[in-house]
């Protein structure tokens, strides 16, 4: 009895602790994959991964990005605009990121990190936001 | 001399071998969202583990008996089947963590999907455990897992802040995502104490031919060993800390993990990294199949040994085999190896009272251990730390899997 307590006092502890912060959550989410592609943007353009693993890495991150934009409905009206806008240009900076791998140009690549960075700070401002209103 | 370079030896391949996915993932994962905060679970892991391993080697010097061996033998079989069951289902699912863990860095070194891998790894390994001998297995792969001290340096050339770190090792509650935090406390505890770990040590203590004479070299090896390993898991959480943290990256994929030592080695570091993961989970891999193997062939009674001809343990080999074509499934179905493991973690966890209670009992009992009887603060370490990992995992796991 004692044990099933203690789970009981532990379930309802960890369900305050994570109540309301879901969509913050996915936006945090945004912002690491933009942050990630940044990452790897920087370093296949100093030679430091190989173009597979670049080409794969940014796939990946297409592809959580695609994942996660799918669960902002429950966003703020403002908040889903901004996250929906900053979503399209991210999109947009991440094929051409891709491009340019598989191109192998990268001194294309080294203009789109200043975008990948601008788009990872406005989905970063945004989970910030949510998470101080909840 | 030849004690000193045992216990060297020893020593040295436990370090080479203790990161494998799971340590090596929960670390990063801890690291990238919570920075220092959660060492304390790798040390109370630690610690946890010198004890559990350092009696499962005194066990098998003392009574001559496996950990599965002597459960069966004092409880039945009736009862040990439960343990049995338990530890072989978490076993399988940390094998198949552990075989996508060494497909995902072939897929990082070659490009090449690690679906592919998944038949020549598995190959590979039954290759090395028909032909192999205990020795090459449980040496040979954990020399090559020193490549692993690379997280270590790392943490050194980042300048790592050393007063912040010991901070880090003091329990502290969560300043935010509290149900996060305790998720990944409660996978740093499964990575640690995953039962296999202890269940294959007592089988190579007896695969080795340990008798009393060996107590002190077993008592070195666990809290040498295992506390350098324990350490290199500290390292790998540190730098996480000070590479992704940051930058706001919070890891859900090994393509993420992969860049962690290239702000440490530039070029040097993606190749290190991959070189580390796929080594410290083949290791992993050779481990777990054999742990898998020693457990059902002890539990039944049949003949078992990695140094006995296949054809003269033929149920056994039959097993291992058996375990890498199951473990290889999820992987060839493109389940997420990260994902996975964390599973497979907490489930270790929660797993820990059914695997652990049976053998503190036995390593209190006289007629296994004589005068070797557990110490009242070891029984206690090991008491707390599994309620505490086990309660924590039944609550974390649901909120996880619901909360994605």
């Amino acid at each position: 009895m004692a044990l099933l307590r203690v789970v009981m006092i532990a379930v309802l502890l960890a369900a305050a602790g994570c109540g309301g912060s879901g969509d913050a959550t996915d936006v945090r989410a945004l912002a690491s994959w933009a942050a990630t592609t940044d990452m790897v943007a920087a370093a296949w353009t100093q030679h430091e991964v190989p173009r597979r693993y670049s080409l794969r890495a940014v796939g990946r991150a297409r592809q959580a990005l695609t994942e996660r934009g799918r669960h902002l409905d429950g966003l703020p009206a403002a908040a889903r605009a901004r996250v929906g806008e900053a979503l399209q240009r991210l999109d947009r900076a991440v094929a051409e990121l891709a491009e340019a791998i598989e191109r192998g140009d990268r001194t294309g690549a080294v203009p789109i990190r200043a975008r990948l960075q601008a788009e990872a700070r406005t989905l970063g401002e945004v989970a910030a936001g949510l998470e101080a209103r909840s | 001399m030849t004690k000193v370079f045992e216990v060297a030896l020893g020593i040295v391949t436990s370090i080479g071998g203790f990161l494998e996915a799971g340590s090596l993932a929960t670390s990063a994962q801890a690291g990238a969202e919570f920075g220092f905060q959660l060492l304390w679970v790798i040390a109370l892991g630690t610690l946890c583990l010198i004890f559990l391993v350092e009696m499962s080697g005194r066990l098998a010097a003392v009574s001559h008996h496996t950990i599965a061996s002597a459960m069966r033998e004092r409880f039945g079989f009736n009862f040990f089947v439960v343990p049995l069951l338990t530890v072989a289902l978490v076993s399988l699912l940390t094998l198949g963590a552990e075989l996508g863990g060494v497909c995902m860095a072939l897929q990082l070194a070659t490009g090449v999907a690690l679906q592919w891998w998944a038949l020549p790894v598995m190959v590979l390994v039954w290759v090395l455990l028909w032909r192999g001998s205990f020795g090459l297995i449980e040496k040979g792969v954990s020399l090559l897992g020193l490549v692993t001290v690379a997280f270590l340096v790392a943490m050194f050339r980042l300048h790592a802040p050393l007063g912040e770190v010991a901070a880090g090792l003091v329990p502290r509650l969560p300043d935010h995502d509290s149900g996060r935090y305790w998720f990944l406390a409660v996978s740093i505890l499964g990575a640690s104490l995953t039962p296999y770990l202890f269940y294959f040590y007592s089988s190579g203590a007896i695969e080795d031919h340990w008798d009393k004479k060996d107590l002190g070299t077993n008592r070195m090896v666990a809290t040498l060993g295992m506390s350098f390993g324990g350490i290199l898991a500290a390292a790998v959480l540190v730098v996480a800390a000070m590479v992704f943290l940051p930058r706001g990256v919070r890891i859900e994929s090994y393509e993420q993990v992969a860049l962690m030592l290239i702000d440490a080695f530039g070029h040097w570091g993606f190749w290190l990294f991959v070189a580390a993961f796929g080594i410290a989970c083949l290791g992993a891999v050779l481990e777990i199949t054999l742990a898998v193997a020693y457990l059902v062939a002890q539990g039944f009674g049949w003949n078992w040994g990695e140094n006995v001809k296949p054809r003269d343990a033929a149920r056994f080999a039959a097993t291992y085999t058996l375990a890498l074509v199951v473990a290889m499934l999820p992987v060839v179905a493109g389940v997420d190896p990260l994902r996975l493991t964390n599973v497979s973690m907490v489930l270790s966890a929660a797993s820990l009272p059914v695997a652990t209670l049976p053998f503190l009992v036995l390593m209190n009992d006289p007629t296994y251990v004589k005068g070797h009887a557990n110490g009242r603060f070891g029984n206690a370490v090991v008491l707390v730390v599994i309620v505490l990992a086990c309660v924590l995992a039944v609550v974390s796991l649901p909120l996880e899997l619901v909360g994605g």
